[in-house]
């Protein structure tokens, strides 16, 4: 078995290519990272019982984030209602082909019963991109904050966080947020899928793209 | 002009085969002879004399396709492709003459850079080949390179293929001082700031893999351009590779309002969209990359109506372990000489999209008028340069299977029907299988 994390997308791909081992993607680029959306929905299942017609908001940068990929996917999948939310430049155009609905006004995230917020990839910002003029003007019209939310609205992230950018402290903290029980379901469904592939793997289930690996 | 071995032209009898030449209208079963390299006779039963014979019953004879746009990758990556193995692959593909463009390393911006590649043609060019000369110096769009002597040395056309000319006004200039030396400008059309960092048409596919996207309005916007300019200047002007319907809407208006502006489309444009990118094959990528559904059918509608008279290859070959690595990683471009024929016939013509003879047409007779060359075509009198094709074979396409020093073709893999049985070029028979 082979688990591989890589800056470019399709990197798991050419190697299973190559190989009969079996190939965990651990993240390839900006494409997918199918072992946080499984325990993202093992936390979304856990705190609310099922994943089935729940409305799921997606905060921020979906265009850069393999996160946003896989978890649109699988909550696709799962039967949940998916809206993204952003800039116009960093939702991708096309994107509502995955079976989600996007909206570039924050005030969206009102109805869902899950909010979940992308991390500002700094780092994959182009230099002279420009897809938003600055991070303080992202915070102020699509961070996070108490004021945008309902009580009882579930708060996700998958780490690690800009405070103050894309989330507020105070809702990183809150208790509706489930954060810290991410950081725990990741650690049980990648033991599951370990143990799966190299213990009693079931046989595949194929779901859907064809180019998913893991 | 072009440039090959100077060899005496062949005795040859090709017997039995549909003879079609489309910009002729002919069509017909008929023997043809050819005596020192010429058409000396069509007709039934004709004597061989001792002329080689080509037995070619159930087969088709058409004018012998040129290619007008192929990177050779001499000087610099002989590695990739040499004039010796491009010329040997476009033999197999059915072509007798093609055109070679300047963006290798170094550029064909000099008199010496140019006098060179055509005394390497001389010695091993398989078919004859022509070659494009820059129209700025080392393709950095900044300054014209000596157009009038690059073309007083035999330059067939000037291009910055790979990269656009930038800007406007340089633009402007090399279609003023182009028109003197009577060749056509080409242009690889990409407005880079819309472009840069694009690894695939963006699009719902693009949105769902990840991978940052090439508009296509990347592409039609520098084709407004252009076509603009060569209207103010009244010039003529050849499109490169078009791959959207923007753009081949574009250059439809252009030629109704009588601008004097050709375009070309590749095979694969023609026949793949960028859902073949879901397998992340590094041998669909290429620039402009594979579009959408609708732009396929737009240039396919394009092909047909003749806004579109060329179909070129773009064959770019690339190394294999240049090609063995992440999609993102990997440089853009696929070969094609050797499969343009099979793939369109295949995709298109069997189908029933285009017919055999648009093919035909716009593989031969229009890419040699865009650029001023001899058309091929079937007649008493004519330089013999056909081609004949196997309409009922089928054949896996493999990569032991090339003549070219590349194997990134986006077609490895795949069956296809249509194949090339014998190439005279210039006179002389240059491939048979
Ligand atoms: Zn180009
Ligand atoms: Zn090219």
């Amino acid at each position: 078995m082979i688990v591989i994390r890589h800056p470019q997308i399709g990197a798991p791909q050419l190697v299973a290519r190559a190989t009969g081992a079996h190939i965990v993607n651990a993240g390839d680029g900006k494409h997918q990272h199918p072992t946080q959306a499984l325990l993202d929905l093992y936390t979304i299942k856990e705190e609310f019982g099922r994943v089935q017609a729940l409305h799921v908001a997606i905060v921020g940068d979906v265009l850069h984030s393999r996160v946003a990929r896989s978890l649109i996917q699988a909550l696709a999948l799962m039967g949940a209602h998916v809206t993204l939310v952003g800039p116009p430049a960093l939702l991708p155009r096309g994107i509502e082909s995955m079976g989600c609905e996007t909206s570039t006004d924050i005030a969206a995230i009102g109805a869902a019963d899950v909010v979940y917020v992308l991390r500002m990839q700094r780092e994959r910002m182009q230099e002279g991109a420009n897809y938003v003029p600055s991070l303080r003007e992202y915070a102020a019209r699509w961070g996070v904050t108490p004021e945008r939310l309902r009580p009882g609205q579930k708060v996700m992230h998958p780490g690690p966080m800009n405070r103050g950018v894309e989330i507020d402290p105070r809702v990183a903290d809150h208790a509706d947020a489930l954060i810290e029980t991410q950081v725990r379901a990741g650690l049980v469904t990648r033991m599951a899928v370990l143990y799966d592939l190299l213990v009693g793997a079931p046989a595949p289930v194929r779901v859907g793209d064809p180019v998913e690996v893991a | 002009m072009l440039f090959g071995k100077d060899a005496p032209g062949e005795n040859l009898i090709v017997r039995g085969a549909r003879i079609v030449d489309p910009a002729q209208g002919v069509d017909t079963v008929a023997d043809v002879r050819v005596d020192d390299g010429v058409i000396a006779a069509l007709g039934t039963d004709l004597e061989p004399n001792s002329h080689r014979v080509v037995e070619a019953d159930g087969l088709v004879l058409a004018p012998a396709f040129v290619d007008p746009h192929v990177h050779l990758r001499t000087p610099g990556r002989e590695d990739e492709e040499t004039i010796a193995s491009g010329t040997a692959a476009a033999a197999a593909g059915g072509y007798c003459a093609i055109l070679a463009m300047p963006n290798t390393d170094p550029v064909v911006d000099s008199a010496a850079a140019l006098g060179s590649l055509v005394e390497r043609a001389r010695s091993e060019a398989e078919i004859p080949v022509g070659f494009l000369a820059a129209i700025t110096k080392a393709e950095g769009g900044a300054e014209l390179t000596e157009m009038g002597e690059l073309a007083d040395l035999g330059a067939t056309g000037f291009t910055d293929d790979g990269v656009p000319v930038a800007s406007p006004g340089l633009m402007r200039r090399a279609l003023q001082y182009g028109a003197v030396t009577g060749r056509r400008i080409a242009v690889h059309c990409e407005e880079t700031t819309l472009s840069r960092g694009g690894q695939m048409h963006e699009g719902e596919i693009s949105a769902q893999l990840g991978f940052t996207g090439y508009p296509s309005v990347a592409e039609s916007l520098m084709v407004e351009r252009d076509l603009a300019l060569a209207a103010y200047e009244r010039q003529a002007i050849h499109l490169l590779h078009l791959s959207a319907w923007e753009s081949v809407q574009a250059l439809r208006r252009a030629r109704q309002a009588g601008i004097e502006a050709t375009g070309e489309v590749t095979p694969h444009h023609l026949c793949r969209t960028d859902e073949a990118v879901r397998t992340l094959d590094p041998n669909v990528k290429m620039n402009p990359p594979l579009r959408s559904e609708s732009d396929r059918t737009a240039l396919i509608e394009a092909l047909r109506d003749g806004t579109v008279t060329c179909i070129a290859t773009d064959h770019a070959p690339h190394a294999r372990h240049e090609k063995e690595v992440p999609f993102e990683a990997a440089p853009f471009g696929v070969t094609g000489l050797e499969t343009s024929f099979a793939a369109l016939y295949t995709h298109l013509v069997e189908p029933g999209l285009v017919p055999l003879e648009t093919v035909l047409e716009r593989m031969s007779t229009g890419p040699a008028r865009a650029y001023g060359l001899d058309e091929p075509r079937i007649a008493v009198g004519a330089r013999a340069n056909l081609v004949l094709l196997d309409l009922k074979a089928s054949y896996r396409i493999t990569a032991d299977g090339f003549r070219s020093r590349s194997v990134n073709s986006w077609l490895l893999g795949e069956t296809v029907k249509g194949r090339v049985r014998a190439t005279i070029a210039n006179g002389r028979l240059v491939y048979a299988a």
